[in-house]
Parts: structure tokens; sequence; C-alpha cells
């Protein structure tokens, strides 16, 4: 129960305020844990799958502008498709709420 | 599910107790994502089965001791894993629910580079990902052999006996050094490493007395937690180059022109005969040429191999040294291949922009990458189990190992996704079943594939080299010579080892408790 309340209160500060910081921290999660399949481009199996299963628009999780926070964190930790799930080890739910940060929020900086 | 002849109220006392080592987060316990996601997402069946009882998370040496003497003492059966990422063998998962996952990922220290020695020093939890950022960070010019998929880990990989691409793709041969947490707590430095104030830990392999650094390899008998491995001096040149064949059957002339490269180290990597479907898979799913049921017609074979500019085989291998040197290997190496009507020869720059090739180029100079990973859309959001039979470097081999994975795979409704990795005497022949992980009439049929696959290669007299949890006790029983000896001498040592059998019981088909009454 505590933990949810923690990973609850990280979901929402990584929503809300997320500093340049926490985004720059995310960023480096992001090419650790997800870049080498969700890159844009040939040669990254989780761009070509959601190419297939959503559509082109839907297939660059940097790109895209309808994730949520709490989305990316549940499907990370659960797996989702071909993706196995991440566990705790892996990535702890501090770093999992920078890195959804991140990714739900990058859209924005290339537009 | 609790682990066998334990009470729930015996087990939830060494989870307290564990909890009191480790801390709260570190004991996972409880239903719930993070307990779920030790499950083998993969297994071709009920996937919500594979969960296990607990994981927990030891930091360092000294908490796994104290997991160990509260596991001893509970009799609670613990399933080690470094990265955990080989979905094709079973993952993170245990195989058996009620056994307790010991995750060694938070012990992921690179302990020490060495750049005049060329070697690493690596715990558990490093994968290939964060080995060669660290070589690229302090622009050490030393390669490591990454397995296909990055995420997966440098010990764990070479404990399981793995393979990669580079010129020591043979992992468990670059090997030097290893420490061992054996059942009873005491550590132990195999080799060197057992001379106080070692200073060949990990340039001399062997030490003096007896040599036991494979025993502690795709086995139960200790908790690997630090190895040593050599990493290779990066080479003045390297040139990745691509022969494509024709015809299937053309793998016993590729194979034929293949060995004598290959012994004399005009070929000095790991390299690859790939089959059309995995070179494709890579860049197109199954369903943009063919929506029928069963293996891929012969037609839209023909349309894939023409639309890729790719052959029924797929040779990848790679020049490294001086140019001098790389140009008169190269001589040789075409003029050897050209013996195949067909063959057609590419490199890098020939290829621009082939995803295939590109992720083949980075593997065989050391780069990890996930591209590999994109078979799984072959068929949509896939699974995978592999099946990997160990051949002679002989055409004939190869072409019978071929015709009787293939045929079989087409028997039963799927299509051959196989290459052929070739060591210095030998050849990993890897099958990779891809399935609809949701679809239980596919896994129905996978298992029963496998099976077949199990039982007729043993007929014709090949062993698998690894596999995955569910077919570890199927595998163990081909290799049954002289009455199981090899076998009952495994036994004799888990017994010896770990007495209690609380150690990654069943793995690779070697359980505790069965020695002494095999031998009455």
């Amino acid at each position: 129960m505590r933990l949810e309340r923690i990973t609850i209160m990280l979901m929402l500060l990584a929503t809300h305020t997320s500093s340049a910081t926490d985004l720059e921290q995310g960023r480096a999660l992001y090419i650790h844990y997800c870049g080498a399949c969700h890159d844009a481009g040939a040669g990254h199996p989780g761009t070509m799958r959601l190419g297939v299963s959503r559509d082109q628009a839907h297939a660059v999780l940097t790109a895209r502008s309808d994730l949520t926070t709490d989305y990316v964190m549940q499907i990370s930790r659960a797996g989702n498709q071909m993706m196995p799930p991440f566990r705790a080890t892996e990535i702890n739910d501090a770093e999992l709420a920078e890195l959804a940060a991140y990714v739900t929020q990058h859209y924005k900086h290339t537009q | 599910m609790l682990p066998p002849n334990l009470t729930q109220a015996d087990f939830d006392r060494a989870m307290d107790e564990l909890r009191a080592v480790l801390g709260r987060e570190w004991v996972i316990a409880e239903d719930g994502p993070r307990r779920a996601s030790y499950r083998d997402p993969f297994a071709p069946r009920d996937v919500d089965k594979s969960e296990p009882t607990a994981a927990v998370a030891p930091a360092n040496v000294s908490e796994i001791q104290q997991v160990l003497t509260i596991a001893r003492q509970y009799r609670l059966p613990l399933w080690p894993i470094s990265t955990g990422r080989n979905f094709g063998y079973g993952g993170p998962a245990p195989r058996h629910a009620g056994t307790v996952v010991l995750d060694l990922k938070r012990m992921n220290r690179i302990i020490e580079v060495n750049e005049k020695h060329a070697y690493a020093v690596v715990e558990p939890g490093v994968s290939y990902f964060d080995l060669y950022r660290y070589l690229q960070a302090r622009k050490i010019k030393l390669w490591m052999d990454p397995a296909a998929p990055g995420w997966g880990g440098v010990m764990g990989n070479l404990v399981d006996r793995g393979a990669g691409y580079t010129p020591y793709g043979e992992h468990f041969m670059a090997q030097c050094g290893m420490q061992v947490v054996l059942a009873d707590g005491t550590i132990v430095e195999t080799a060197m490493g057992a001379t106080p104030n070692a200073k060949a830990r990990h340039l001399y392999k062997y030490g003096h007395g007896a040599w036991v650094d494979g025993i502690f390899t795709q086995s139960n008998f200790g908790i690997v937690t630090q190895i040593g491995i050599w990493l290779m001096p990066e080479p003045p040149g390297y040139r990745p180059y691509l022969v494509t064949f024709p015809h299937e059957d053309d793998i016993h002339q590729i194979t034929e022109v293949l060995r004598p490269l290959k012994l004399g180290m005009l070929v000095p990597n790991a390299a690859t005969t790939v089959g059309l479907i995995w070179e494709a898979a890579v860049k197109v799913s199954r369903a943009q040429y063919y929506d029928g049921k069963g293996p891929l017609p012969d037609s839209a074979r023909k349309r894939l191999a023409s639309d890729l500019n790719i052959g029924n085989w797929n040779f990848y291998a790679a020049l490294y040294g001086p140019e001098a040197i790389m140009n008169n290997n190269w001589k040789v190496i075409e003029e050897s291949f050209r013996q195949v009507n067909g063959a057609k020869f590419y490199f890098e720059a020939d290829r621009g922009g082939d995803p295939a090739f590109a992720y083949r180029a980075q593997l065989m100079r050391g780069i990890p990458n996930m591209t590999e990973y994109s078979l799984l859309n072959w068929v949509g959001a896939g699974s995978h189990v592999d099946f990997s039979p160990i051949s002679p470097v002989t055409g004939d081999g190869a072409l019978k190992q071929f015709h009787i994975m293939r045929d079989l795979c087409h028997r039963h409704g799927f299509d051959y996704i196989g290459e052929f990795l070739v060591g210095w005497r030998d050849m990993h022949h890897i099958l990779m079943l891809v399935f609809e992980r949701n679809d239980e009439e596919r896994k129905r049929a996978v298992r029963e594939l496998f099976e077949a696959l199990v039982n007729e290669a043993a007929q014709a007299g090949y062993g698998e080299y690894r596999t995955h949890l569910d077919y570890m006790d199927a595998i163990a029983e081909t290799y049954h010579w002289n009455e199981r000896a090899l076998y009952r001498s495994f036994e004799m040592m888990k017994d010896a080892l770990d007495p209690q059998g609380i150690l990654a019981p069943g793995k690779s088909g070697i359980w505790a408790g069965r020695s002494h009454h095999k031998r009455s």
C-alpha cells in the first residue's frame, strides 16, 4: 500500500512538475532502457511493431502526444505485446516515473 | 504456489527473515505487477502458472550468504538469475513456480577493466549495454562480444554457455577467473584467484589442481557472483561482409567451403549462415507476404528473396586486421565461396539502409543492439522458444539437420526460422520457434513440435547445447550414454555441494537427492 502511494505521488509529480533536470534524467533512462527498441528508423523492433499494430503516426514513442505517465509506467512494468516486463531490480519506481515523464513530454520539444 | 514441503507459516517466517536482511523493497512476495514481472512471458503454456512464489534481490555477496542461511534453515529453493532477459529460454522465471527467484540484477558493478591485458571483471547484473557504454565513455579500445539482444547479461550468458559473433564469440572460451558462493555460504575463487593477493587471476585460466569453472556453468552447484572475461583489442581494420546463396540445399556446399576457412582462421569470428526468413523478419512481417496458415509457400519465399535481395542462405562474417591482411584473406574467401553457384558478395557500402546487414555488422564488432528481436514481429506480437542442437561443420551434418528441422516445422504448421553459428569445430544450429503468444492452439502445436524435434535430433545423434526451462529434463534424457553416467556424476556433485537441493532445482535436468538410490 505504501509503495502504491509513493508511486502515485511520483506519477503526479512527473505529470505536473517535471523539471528540466528530471527530463534530462528521464532522457538518459530512455536511452538506456528504451531507445534500442523504440527509436525512429529501421532496426528498432518496438517501432516496427507499433507501426503495424497501430500505425506509423504511433510508431515512435517519443513523438507521441497521446501517452500518459500512468500508461507508460504500467506497460513498462507489465509488458505489452512482445515487450516483456521490466522488473523493479532493473528500473525502480522513481526511475520509471522520470522515464515516463520524458517519454510523454518529449513531443512538445520537437514541434 | 508454496515451495514443496513448506507450510504457509514457515514460508511467511522465511519471508520476514529475508525482509530483515534485504529490506522490504527487495523481498517481492505479494501479488501484483512486481512479482508478475518474474513470469516467463513467452512460455508455450499458461504464462500465469510460471509466476514464482517470490523473488528476492540481494545487493552483494554478504547478503547472498545471509539469504542462503535462511534458505538452508527453511529448505527454501532459490533460482538465481542475472539479468533474466533471455526470453527464448525462460527469462527470469524458475522451472517451478514454488521456487524463490534470487535476482542478482542489483549486483551490477563493473569491477575492473584492464586495458593492458584486455579483460573485464563483472558482476551478474551487468548487461551488454552497460559494459559497452562503460568502454565507450572511457574511450577504451577494447571490444566485448555481445549476444544478439543487448539487454542480455555478460555473465549470465557466459555461465549459460551462450555465444556471440566476434572472434571471441565462444564466450566460455574467453572466461578467466570466477567467484562462486556455494550453498553452504562458502565463497570460492577459482584457479589463480585461490592464491592470496593473486597477480594473474584473470590471465591464466587453470591454476593448480582440478579446474572447476566449467561445473558452475549450466548447473546448480553454486551461485556465480563475479567473472573475468577477456576482451578483444580493437583491430586496425574491420570489414564485415555478406555472401548470399540462392538454394536451400546450398547449405551443404556452403558448410564444406566454410570448414577449412574456419579451421585456418581466415574466418576468425563466430560467423553465421542465416536462413531466408530469419534474414527477412527484421525488415518485413509474414502478413505482408502470406495470409494463409502453415509454412510460407515457395512462391512467397521467392518474392521475399527477390524483394529484399537476399538468399535462401545468407553468410555473415568479417575481416579483421591491417588492410594488407584483410585484402589477402578476402581473395581466398571470395575464391572459396565462388565455388557455390549463384553466390553474391556484399560489403557495407553495398547494403546501405539494410537493417539486417547493419545489426550484424555491429554485433561482429562488439556493438550491442536489439534489432534481432524484430523477428518476433514475423507473426505479429510473437513469442519464441529456441531449439538449438550442435552440428559438425560438415555439409552432410548441416543438410541433414536442416532437413529434419525444416520438415518437422512444416509438418506442424510452422516456418523454419533458423541459422547456423559456426564455432571452431562445431555449429550451433539455432531454430527460433516464433508463435502467436495469446493463441493456445499454437502453443499446443509448439509443444508437440518441440518434443518431435528433441526426439528426432537425438535419434540422429544430435544433442542440444542449451534449452528452455520446460525442456531441461527432456534434453537431459538424451545425454544417457552408459546408463546416464554423465548425469549420475552430476547428481553426485549436486548432493555433495548442495545436499538440501536449495539451488536452482532441476536446472539443466540436474536434481538433488538422486545420487544415493541410483548408486545402490
